[in-house]
């Protein structure tokens, strides 16, 4: 009876749980995770809108909050959260022109995009102020 | 057109307009602490910002139901909890958009200062 592979060396698939994930598998996971929160963020702001609809007194508790440092952290957070997406999508959009797939190139644009998201937010950041 | 390749088409023509949208949204959320009522909403009712978010609210929802589609079909397997989340996508996508909108409407054309 033919062995159905016993006893030969098989290739495994990476176990997630042991497996370092490379940076270019953690920035496509995150670049997910990030469109997802931007996603949810809308209805944040469509919140905020709501709130400003009303009248000053609605919104002064928001306003102590957003300018409380949980708040500030929070809008940091979430600017970063929107210029990693971006990025990383500008990315996506040249790979779909067929440029920069070898493996070289995914290591450099990615950490093109990582010091794209911190320059971006921090010039944001400190602009807006 | 078939549904994947009109898929990928409008993720990406809405991921090219999203690109000045989302830096514009950027600074408007960096902006935001400690900015009283007055204050922001007399900024959402200069003509450029209501314009900008009125857009951003619109191709942001698309592009983001058009993600979060991929990603429930992705993560979730197939069965009543997946149908379900991709059955309320669109409801809740068209309720936020418009619900954002006529917020808008009503902070720039509304009564009161």
């Amino acid at each position: 009876m033919p062995d159905p592979g016993c006893g030969r060396q098989r290739p495994l698939s990476p176990h997630l749980q042991i497996y370092r994930l490379p940076l270019t598998a953690k920035m496509s996971i995150l670049f997910r995770v990030a469109g997802v929160v931007l996603y949810l963020t809308m209805f944040a702001v469509v919140g905020l809108l709501a709130v400003l609809a009303g009248d000053g007194a609605a919104w002064s508790p928001v306003r102590d909050f957003l300018a409380s440092l949980e708040g500030r952290g929070l809008l940091l957070l979430l600017v970063l959260t929107s210029y990693y997406h971006l990025c990383n999508g500008v990315r996506h959009l040249l790979w779909d022109t067929g440029r920069g797939l070898e493996k070289t190139s995914l290591g450099r644009s990615g950490a093109v995009v990582v010091a794209a998201t911190v320059l971006l937010t921090s010039l944001t950041w400190w602009l807006a102020r | 057109m078939r549904e994947g390749s009109r898929h990928f088409l409008a993720q990406r023509l809405t991921a090219l307009l999203l690109l000045p949208l989302v830096v514009w949204g950027g600074f408007a959320l960096a902006a935001l602490p400690g900015a009283d009522h007055a204050t922001v909403t007399g900024w959402i009712r200069e003509p450029v910002n209501a314009v900008m978010l009125a857009l951003l609210l619109m191709v942001g929802t698309i592009h983001g139901e058009l993600g979060v589609r991929v990603v429930i079909e992705d993560y979730l397997a197939p069965g009543p909890l997946q149908r379900w989340l991709l059955g309320s996508l669109r409801p809740l996508s068209v309720f936020l958009m418009t619900l954002g909108l006529a917020l808008l409407q009503r902070i720039v054309f509304g009564g009161g200062t």
